[in-house]
Order: C-alpha cells, then structure tokens, then sequence
C-alpha cells in the first residue's frame, strides 16, 4: 500500500510538472532561426501568436527564434527585501521580426523601479558592436 | 555565552546601519561588471539604504576607471543607454537613481586608446576621486 502511495504520489508530481513547466518553441525541421544574446536578459520568455514560449540559451547565451515572425520579448522580474516581495515586467514590452542568421542582443535594465527590456542588432562594423533594430513594436504583456 | 550573543546581535544591527562601501557586490551591494553586450562593458553598482546616491555615483565612476586601468586604456567612453552608446553620446556624469529605496547605478562602457569627444581620462577620474573612493591621500 505504501509502495502504490509513493508510486501515486510521484506520477502525480510528474503529472503536474509538465502542467506548470515553460513550454519551449518547436522549430520545424529546416526552419530559419536567428539567435538572440540572453546574457544581460536571464530568464527571458519569447511570446508567438499568443503563446508564452521559454527561451533556454546555450553555453555562449544565445537562444534560438522563429525568423520572419513577429515575436514578442518579455521578462518577469521578482525582487524581495526580505521584508515585501516585488514584482515588474517590462510595459511595454517589445516586439520585433528576427531575419534569419541574424544575431541580436537583448538587454533587461531596472532603473527607478521601472524595467524595461530592449533588443539590438548585433553588428561588427560599428563602433560598439550594435546597432537599432528597425523593426521593434511594442505590445502590451510581451504578445504581439 | 548570552552576553557574547547579545554583543554579535548588537554589533550586526550596528553595522547594519552603515552606507555600503566600495568593493565587489556581496550581500551589502557592490560594484559588478559583466562584458557586453557587443563591445561595451556593463558596470554596476548596487547600494544599501543607508547610501547616498550621489556617492554611489562616483563609486560607480571610479570602478569604470578602475577597470579601464586594469585593460591599460587611457580613456574610456561612459554612455547611459545602449542607444545612446550606439548614437555615439557618451556622458560625463554616471547617475545612481533609487530602485527599491536603494541606490542602483549602471552604464555601459567602452574602453579606448583614443581621445575621442567625450571621453575620460582613466587617471584623472582615478586622482580626481580616489580620496573620496578609498580614504588614500594624494
């Protein structure tokens, strides 16, 4: 009895783990991708057609995205001074088209209690490295 | 034993008073810097309540100029935001606004050889603010 408890338990907990954990993006094979740079915007969710997708980067924190899609890029960002627990996430958020091969950086700052979260062109033949990315929007909650 | 713990909890909440002082990030705030993104460099500093922001501004100053002497750069180029950085404006001045009721400063920064418009000059930060930064006379 005992051992069908635990068992019950812990299909359940698996159960409920894929019910609450992030959904990642499916490419279809041959998709086109561009690459963004998470590195100064850690734990950043991409949103497409609606739907809140993780963005997991790789060991040089570069994420995968849809190319020629209108995605949007958003972040919730917990703070807690052990006293209240604070909540913000970029509103606007941004939004923007990928083009394929194309690597862009996105930056998460919080200045004045107020967050924001922007997206660049990575480019070499500029002084810092980056440029505008001309196709930005915005969107309220992250999805376009 | 009662008497040494009344004296640690009396001396933490003493020391808990004190504005933070400049040295890396810890658990009372600190300078940090991370590479990126492109060729600029982020550089923080996160302060207790006690702080006063516009010293954490100049603490925040004088570690850009810290680390530019460390990569041997004679100037560097001390920008707001990433689209000023991209626009080419630097500023002069770093700022520390208030988040959460602590000071909370952060640029972004590129390191040069060159005196281009706008730029610091590495020592002149370094002799300009050092007293103030590390109590070191001149």
């Amino acid at each position: 009895m005992k051992v069908l408890t635990w068992a019950l338990l812990l299909v359940t907990s698996l159960f409920l783990v894929g019910c609450v954990a992030p959904i990642q993006y499916q490419f279809q094979p041959g998709a086109a991708k561009a690459k963004i740079n998470l590195q100064a915007a850690r734990g950043s969710w991409m949103c497409l057609a609606g739907q809140r997708y993780n963005l997991v980067p790789d060991h040089a924190g570069y994420a995968d995205l849809p190319a020629d899609e209108r995605i949007g890029l958003g972040r919730t960002y917990y703070y807690s001074d052990g006293f209240n627990t604070y909540r913000c996430m970029p509103d606007p958020a941004v939004t923007f088209v990928p083009k394929a091969d194309v690597r862009y950086t996105a930056n998460f700052e919080i200045r004045g209690q107020r967050c924001s979260i922007s997206v660049f062109k990575e480019d070499e033949s500029t002084p810092t490295g980056l440029d505008y990315e001309r196709s930005i929007g915005v969107a309220k909650n992250g999805c376009p | 034993m009662i008497k040494k713990l009344l004296l640690m909890g009396l001396m933490s909440l003493l020391l808990a008073g004190c504005a933070t002082g400049y040295h890396s990030f810890g658990y009372a705030g600190g300078y940090w810097d991370a590479k990126g993104p492109g060729k600029l460099t982020r550089v923080g500093f996160a302060a207790n309540g006690y702080s006063k922001t516009d010293t954490v501004a100049v603490y925040l100053l004088y570690r850009c100029a810290e680390l530019a002497k460390q990569q041997d750069k004679p100037y560097f180029l001390l920008y707001e935001t990433i689209g000023l950085a991209i626009s080419g404006v630097p500023t002069e001045v770093a700022y520390a606004p208030t988040s959460y009721g602590k000071p909370d400063g952060m640029v972004f920064v590129m390191f040069t050889n060159e005196k281009a418009p706008g730029a610091l000059s590495t020592q002149e930060i370094l002799d300009k603010y050092a007293a103030q930064v590390k109590g070191v006379k001149k």
